[in-house]
């Protein structure tokens, strides 16, 4: 694993809450956050539960970037 | 593009608009493809087009369930990401097996891995410290289907991999690797580290 990854993982686990969402539920959420973002609104605040899905997950942060980049380009 | 607003989408792709609606959308989600997959080499124009058919298909099945939480042309352009990744995804990893990446009563944390994070001495000690809790907590504490996770999500398995293997959904993998953290979390508390500390360091 990379320096950073370990690093990653360490801010990961501390910033763990008892109640998270799911990919699924991120997913679906997805769309609408990334308009907020786009507006320059306030996610953490609007959607704190997508944002902090989205500071754990990989996955979910990846498909964000290129939606957001998509949007911006198309 | 015409620019409609969300209720003029769904008027026009179910009325006497619906072609000049469809190939809106298709010229739209292409552009969106282009920029963030083919201009990168993930996928060719062609790959793009059937990415962008196959997308049209799902969302004229599934516009009927959009909510109108975001624009309508954000949530289709979602849903075309969503199959191009998901797709890359289960590309890179279909010759790999899950357990191929799992490590097994070994630690998982090796003493050079944390002597590469940093240069500090202060701070090798308290990652080190850290990591001995992460590994017993992983090696002990952990049920098998979250250790599974757990070290898949570590060696970088993508979530919808995860998920296919172990025969489960998005959200229940998620909730296992969340219940892992969770465990983790607790044990650090509980051994009173400068966990803050180290964190402001690193940030």
């Amino acid at each position: 694993m990379e320096p950073n990854k370990l690093k990653e993982l360490v801010r990961k686990i501390w910033n763990t809450k008892e109640h998270e969402i799911g990919c699924e539920d991120c997913l679906e959420q997805l769309d609408a956050f990334v308009d907020l973002t786009l507006a320059g609104k306030d996610t953490q605040m609007m959607m704190p539960l997508v944002q902090q899905h989205l500071d754990q997950c990989d996955d979910c942060r990846e498909a964000f970037e290129i939606l957001l980049e998509a949007i911006k380009a198309a | 593009m015409r620019e409609r607003t969300n209720p003029e989408w769904m008027d026009d792709l179910r009325g006497k608009e619906q072609v000049e609606a469809i190939e809106d959308l298709r010229s739209y989600l292409l552009q969106g493809l282009h920029r963030t997959f083919v201009v990168r080499g993930s996928i060719n124009e062609q790959d793009a087009q059937d990415f962008v058919q196959e997308a049209l298909l799902v969302i004229l099945e599934k516009k009927a369930t959009f909510q109108g939480k975001s624009r309508f042309t954000t949530w289709a352009m979602k849903i075309a990401i969503n199959i191009v990744l998901n797709q890359l995804r289960k590309k890179s990893w279909q010759d790999i097996a899950l357990q191929d990446s799992a490590v097994d009563d070994q630690s998982l944390f090796p003493q050079q891995m944390i002597n590469n994070a940093t240069n500090s001495p202060e701070q090798q000690a308290v990652l080190s410290d850290i990591f001995e809790i992460v590994d017993d907590v992983v090696q002990h504490e952990l049920t098998p289907r979250q250790r599974e996770a757990f070290q898949a999500m570590l060696s970088g398995v993508p979530m919808v991999i995860i998920s296919e293997r172990m025969h489960s959904t998005l959200n229940a993998v998620y909730k296992l690797i969340h219940d892992a953290r969770v465990k983790m979390r607790k044990r650090l508390l509980e051994a009173n580290l400068a966990l803050q500390d180290v964190m402001d360091l690193f940030s």
